[in-house]
């Protein structure tokens, strides 16, 4: 990346049409950082979720909403593949979600916790989305 | 869930982010460290929670600067309290 660049993303899966909805975020979060996202509703109906994201040579700011239930793990072969080698630091605004980080602990987090998570560690979360 | 996340580079934490006492109480965990003595992130979590409210944009707003500018970093830091470790 150019020194001093700042990129752009933006995800809004309730543009794509109901069936692909699903896939288009999965497909978008694995890109990232390699998390698998699960449903328990089928993927083709529908699923909101966007994302903002900003990015310089050394961070990403990210604005992350869900709005459905649904589960995201970050496998060890996961982590393989996305070669990360980044912190996350999270600002939880609203909603909550049950985590498992570090092979272990789970812990519950809602509004104004900040957790942090390692890329590299295997972890688990299960969102209960939230509505705008 | 709703939340706004800073994913930092962590070759830059462990090499230029200074250490500095965590204003919230939430160290880098040691996996992160790779044996290295504990650090904190002192400004990173308040940051968020101040432009939490305004957008992605404000976000970028406090944190670019911070990123390029490392003397602004240090006055934000006198000027805000934080210890060193």
């Amino acid at each position: 990346m150019r020194k001093g660049a700042l990129t752009f993303i933006q995800l809004d899966t309730a543009l794509p049409p109901d069936k692909v909805q699903s896939l288009s975020s999965c497909d978008s979060k694995a890109e990232d950082v390699g998390i698998e996202l699960e449903r328990d509703a089928p993927w083709n109906t529908p699923f909101q979720l966007t994302r903002r994201c900003l990015q310089t040579g050394k961070l990403i700011l990210d604005r992350f909403q869900a709005h459905l239930q649904y589960r995201a793990s970050m496998t060890e072969k996961a982590i393989a593949r996305a070669n990360l080698n980044v912190i996350e630091m999270q600002f939880c605004v609203s909603g909550t979600n049950e985590a498992a980080l570090f092979g272990g602990n789970t812990q519950m987090r809602g509004p104004q916790d900040m957790p942090m998570i390692d890329l590299e560690c295997s972890f688990m979360t299960a969102d209960k989305g939230v509505m705008a | 869930m709703s939340n706004y996340s800073v994913f930092l580079n962590r070759t830059y934490i462990l090499n230029e982010w200074p250490p500095g006492r965590n204003l919230y109480g939430a160290f880098l965990p040691d996996t992160a460290l790779a044996g290295m003595p504990k650090r904190v992130v002192p400004i990173a979590f308040q940051q968020l929670k101040h432009a939490s409210g305004r957008g992605v944009d404000a976000i970028a707003e406090s944190f670019h600067p911070l990123m390029t500018d490392p003397l602004r970093f240090r006055e934000i830091k006198r000027s805000q309290g934080h210890e060193q470790c």
